[in-house]
């Protein structure tokens, strides 16, 4: 349907046609005479100074520091800057601090602070406000901690120049210092807003906050002060759009109506059973991005029966069919995975690629070899037990159709599967006690250095579903943590990768990826691999 | 009257109590761990996480958070939001407005649809328009309420362009979203008329209004009507009960505000004061609502007494 059709027709016969419409689902009667002019008003044109957004969901709360929400990260990269800026392809460049030098040690960073730099409330971006945010972190010890977790102390040398010091040698910092979490706040406003700081943050960035209605909007206004842009974004200062407006439309079938309806100029998380659609109808722009971090994958538990086996463990893998997922469950969204890092992560290897195929013959090898012999009920038996393992998984989102795909992939080869679909608070509990054989994840983030999270020993009962301890792999966890030089970095890291996999701590699945779908009017949004907006160069047309 | 509405007033108390206590050891003996999710999509060290439960209060014995919690909500302080910082009882006023109009605009759908097709089908009972309404009735029950939601959002929002997709504020935007909410307590009530006023045209009392040479119009309003409306105001009631507590699913699917998206949310991250908030709230609506429906009993029929 073309615009100005739709607009012509609803303006002159709307009230008679509504009525008729109306009157057939029965509603018409009482509602119809007050409902026609305000039909014509809905049918106006998309405003020519708002870029409309519409997310899958809410974020909680919108201080950078007091949130672990990826639609709070999503959003905050609008509001704050960051120290430093971390480039679509992973390379971490300037931001708010313009250089830096470090330490013969590795532990003392020396930034130089931009110049001239102001907060939305005036108040100054300087040494001090960098060491204000960096110990609020501390003090607020949530998720943005996570990024910096070995942070300090931070000392104001002179007004730009601020020397922080990690308590190890820590290479993840300048990207940490990147991520929208981190993102610097005006010390001035948090001591004046307090808790309310959490729903109308105040920082540099080239949107200043405007409204926030619960459930409903996140509106933000241009930054008319913004002087200066991120490396590889055009140095276009002030940004083009006027006005974000940001809708919460969780449901997903709704997000697509909205966007066909010209009520949203981009939604997110377009349902992979659209994307073709969309694409097809030549009128949308689909843009997908491969994320960084885990790809889904499922955790394998080395500490309980019968995955306690490497040849069970082994077998699983060689028995999942990935592609067979992507292709039936996500309609071809997402890449069949390898290993622990998705292929956009930093030290990804790609020797991780030929180390298993989907084989089921295989599969039933190694399940002999390990004693397991095929019984009559399909399922394998050693010793009078039947081989059964424990699969623990969230009952949304795609996990539980994934789960059910693999829980049929297994069988298959002669495992049966006892499917545990958890609500997400249940699952965390009970995964990191251990009760399960398998545990289905992913994880959004940019450096590879979360492997510590998921399989350093002292993180047995928080992430590390494996319960992997070796105090082997923990010194190599250790060393990637705090490698500064790039190339002895990767190489750290394609050993922990080939490692995990040949140990078989988990079954690797697909690479996610984050689908937008853009209305033909809309140029200049962009996307990093952590799936952070960039609205700094967006912009409208008629 | 008077003495019934005071001893009501303290069972309504001792109602509400209940629901407080259950509420909080629902969510306080129900597995996960709020300190976790909060931590949400990044993770955290072990330390993090105890330091966050500190903050929030968490590490205190279950008894001493129930004895603070019912020590607040007596003086109706609900504390604070574990994810937004406020509190929770202008996080739940912020959520009513739209829940309040779309509840009141269903709730007057549902009836303006459901009383006139019941007692028609009661009328021609066994007739074709009986078998109409009553088959209407059936799909209107059996109809899943974010389906039709869908349905009406493609046929009447993209298809025809008529009404917006999402949002609130305005007639044009209450449309959809009041029609999927009343299609079902709309039938639910048709099919409660009709065999309520049935019930009636059977009594002796309407037979003598007959001979009495009473017009037929007058004997269906005035004696088959008021009669047969009684059970009717009871279920009706507990559906506007049910659709003031919140309507999660028409909220979702036309991305409103409301009251019922709030708990949602609130439930699955484990924010514990703002689950308990808006359950005391619902509490609150059916307990005034069970009472006002009492109290028109008596206004419907003078030989109830209220005792």
């Amino acid at each position: 349907m073309k615009e100005h059709e739709r607009t012509g027709r609803s303006g002159k016969v709307s009230r008679r046609r509504f009525l008729q419409g109306a009157m057939g689902v029965g509603a018409g009667v009482t509602l119809g005479p007050y409902v026609s002019p305000a039909v014509r008003r809905v049918a106006a044109a998309a405003p020519a100074d708002t870029l409309r957004y519409a997310f899958a969901s809410e974020p909680p709360s919108l201080d950078p520091h007091a949130t672990g929400s990826i639609w709070s990260f999503r959003s905050l990269l609008a509001m704050c800057d960051t120290l430093t800026w971390q480039d679509g392809k992973g390379n971490v460049g300037p931001g708010l601090a313009t250089q830096w030098a470090i330490s013969r040690d590795g532990r003392v960073w020396t930034f130089k602070l931009r110049p001239g730099v102001v907060f939305h409330d005036g108040t100054p971006f300087d040494a001090a406000a960098v060491k204000f945010n960096l110990d609020r972190i501390v003090e607020l010890k949530n998720a943005a901690l996570g990024q910096i977790a070995e942070y300090e102390s931070a000392e104001v040398v002179d007004p730009t120049t601020v020397r922080v010091k990690t308590k190890n040698p820590y290479a993840p910092f300048l990207a940490g210092l990147a991520h929208g979490f981190t993102g610097m706040v005006s010390p001035a406003a948090v001591r004046k807003l307090g808790a309310q700081f959490a729903v109308g943050p105040v920082g540099s960035g080239p949107y200043v906050f405007k409204e926030w209605v619960r459930q409903d909007r996140l509106a933000l206004v241009r930054n008319g002060a913004y002087a200066w842009s991120p490396p590889g974004l055009p140095p276009s200062g002030k940004a083009p759009v006027p006005n974000i407006l940001i809708r919460f439309i969780s449901e997903e079938a709704t997000r697509v109506s909205a966007l066909e309806r010209d009520e949203a100029d981009v939604i997110e998380n377009v349902p992979a059973q659209e994307v073709a659609r969309l694409q097809k109808s030549g009128k949308y722009r689909i843009s997908r991005v491969l994320q960084t971090g885990a790809p889904w994958h499922i955790n394998l538990n080395v500490k309980k029966a019968p995955t306690d086996d490497l040849r069970i463990r082994q077998a699983i893998i060689h028995a999942v069919d990935q592609q067979a997922i992507v292709d039936t469950l996500f309609f071809g969204i997402g890449k069949p995975a390898y290993g622990p890092l998705t292929r956009a992560t930093f030290g990804y290897d790609p020797a991780v690629e030929t180390m298993y195929k989907h084989d089921p013959a295989r599969a039933k090898r190694l399940l002999e070899e390990a004693g397991w012999k095929m019984g009559a009920d399909g399922t394998r038996e050693k010793d009078g037990k039947k081989l059964r393992v424990i699969f623990q998984v969230i009952a949304a989102g795609g996990y539980d159709s994934t789960a059910t795909m693999v829980q049929t992939q297994l069988q298959a080869v002669g495992i049966q599967v006892d499917l545990r679909l958890l609500e997400r608070a249940r699952m965390f509990s009970d995964a990191n006690k251990g009760e399960h054989n398998l545990g289905l994840k992913f994880w959004l983030t940019a450096d590879p250095e979360f492997l510590r999270l998921h399989f350093r020993s002292t993180n047995i009962g928080n992430w590390n579903w494996s319960m992997y301890n070796e105090p082997s792999m923990d010194a190599l966890l250790d060393e990637g943590a705090s490698t500064l030089d790039l190339t002895k970095r990767a190489k750290i890291y394609s050993d922990i990768q080939r490692r995990i996999m040949r140990e078989a701590l988990l079954v690797p699945l697909f690479d996610a990826e984050y689908v937008n779908a853009q209305a033909p009017r809309v140029q200049g949004v962009e996307y990093d691999r952590r799936t952070a907006i960039w609205f700094h160069n967006a912009s409208v047309g008629a | 009257m008077f003495a019934y509405l005071v001893r009501r007033c303290i069972l309504s108390l001792l109602v509400l109590l209940g629901a407080a206590v259950a509420t909080f050891l629902i969510l306080h003996l129900a597995p996960g761990d709020p300190a976790v999710l909060m931590m949400g999509d990044v993770g955290a060290s072990p330390e993090q996480l105890r330091a966050l439960r500190e903050q929030l209060g968490l590490n205190d014995s279950l008894l001493t958070q129930l004895g603070r919690f019912l020590w607040r909500s007596a003086r109706l302080d609900f504390g604070y939001s574990f994810y937004s910082r406020q509190p929770v009882a202008t996080e739940l006023a912020r959520q009513l407005p739209a829940t309040a109009e779309l509840a009141l605009a269903a709730f007057g759908l549902a009836v303006i649809m459901g009383v006139p097709l019941g007692v028609v089908a009661a009328i021609w009972r066994g007739r074709w328009l009986d078998s109409l309404a009553t088959g209407g009735a059936v799909v209107g029950i059996s109809m899943p309420s974010f389906w039709l939601g869908l349905l009406l959002i493609f046929v009447f929002a993209v298809h025809l362009g008529w009404f917006p997709v999402t949002g609130q504020g305005g007639l044009d935007r209450l449309v959809l979203p009041a029609l999927a909410l009343a299609v079902g307590p709309g039938a639910l009530i048709a099919r409660l008329v009709r065999s309520s006023v049935l019930d009636v045209l059977r009594k002796e009392y309407v037979r003598v209004a007959h001979a009495k040479g009473l017009p037929p119009s007058s004997v269906l309003i005035r004696h088959v009507l008021r009669n047969s409306l009684i059970p009717v105001v009871t279920i009706a009631g507990l559906q506007l009960g049910a659709m003031l507590s919140g309507a999660v699913v028409i909220e979702t699917v036309f991305a409103r505000q409301g009251v019922g998206r709030l708990a949602v949310t609130a439930i699955l991250a484990k924010d514990f004061p703002l689950v308990q908030g808006v359950v005391f709230f619902a509490a609150v609506v059916y307990v005034s609502i069970n009472t006002l429906v009492d109290v028109l009993y008596a206004l419907l029929n003078p030989a109830i007494r209220l005792r």
